[in-house]
């Protein structure tokens, strides 16, 4: 999953660390959100889109395959 | 304000004020706190090998053998738990998976132990084992937190 937090971030002129503190959460877990090694949770990203007063899917982008779901629907 | 430019600091060279930073840096809470409790628990485990290798049989040996290392164990797992779970979620992860490593480290080691046992090598206790183990994890989680200070 790609994001623009990293741009985001500069057009606030914010670092790592600042948005860190701002979402309560350690500078290690902003680094790894911006560059793709961890997925936030939704409380997580909805406190991001919150922050950013943006929507989710405009900040996060690169959703999973619907295809790649194999729950059975049809069950009842 | 650069504070070494002030008062005693200024008579002190920046390789000390570097030294004291590292130390406050690593020295937060969580790593205070696990290392406290850390250290807790292998005294207890030295009291209770003490007692068991110098008092007499008797209920006061038993109580102090058995009671004191699970009671200092059980404040360690419960200042680490405590960690845990101030921890953020990314940092919850990392500490999962430092678990999850440490516990197959050990049961390969277990294995190991076993073959080498039957090969007619010494018995190594499973208890040395698991705080081997248990020793394993804590190093990693330190290093966790001490990366997300």
């Amino acid at each position: 999953m790609i994001n623009i937090l990293p741009a985001l971030r500069a057009q606030h002129g914010w670092t790592q660390g600042d948005l860190a503190s701002k979402l309560a959460v350690s500078r290690q877990t902003v680094n790894a959100v911006e560059t793709g090694r961890y997925e936030p949770s939704l409380s997580l990203a909805f406190a991001i889109a919150a922050l950013f007063a943006l929507p989710i899917e405009q900040i996060f982008q690169g959703h999973r395959s619907p295809k790649k779901f194999t729950g059975d629907t049809n069950a009842t | 304000m650069n504070i070494s430019s002030h008062g005693r600091l200024a008579k002190m060279d920046e390789a000390a004020l570097a030294r004291i930073g590292r130390m406050h840096g690593f020295y937060t809470w969580p790593t205070t706190t696990i290392l406290l409790s850390y250290w807790t628990f292998l005294v207890g485990l030295g009291i209770a090998a003490v007692v068991s290798r110098f008092f007499m049989p008797g209920s006061v040996r038993e109580v102090v053998v058995i009671t004191v290392p699970l009671l200092t164990l059980l404040l360690h797992v419960g200042m680490t738990y405590l960690v845990y779970r101030a921890s953020d979620e990314y940092l919850r992860q990392r500490v999962l998976k430092c678990a999850a490593f440490a516990g197959v480290v050990l049961a390969f080691a277990a294995v190991a132990d076993f073959c080498l046992e039957r090969l007619g090598h010494p018995y190594l206790p499973m208890s040395v084992l698991n705080l081997c183990g248990w020793s394993l994890f804590i190093v990693l989680m330190l290093w966790v937190r001490h990366r997300a200070r």
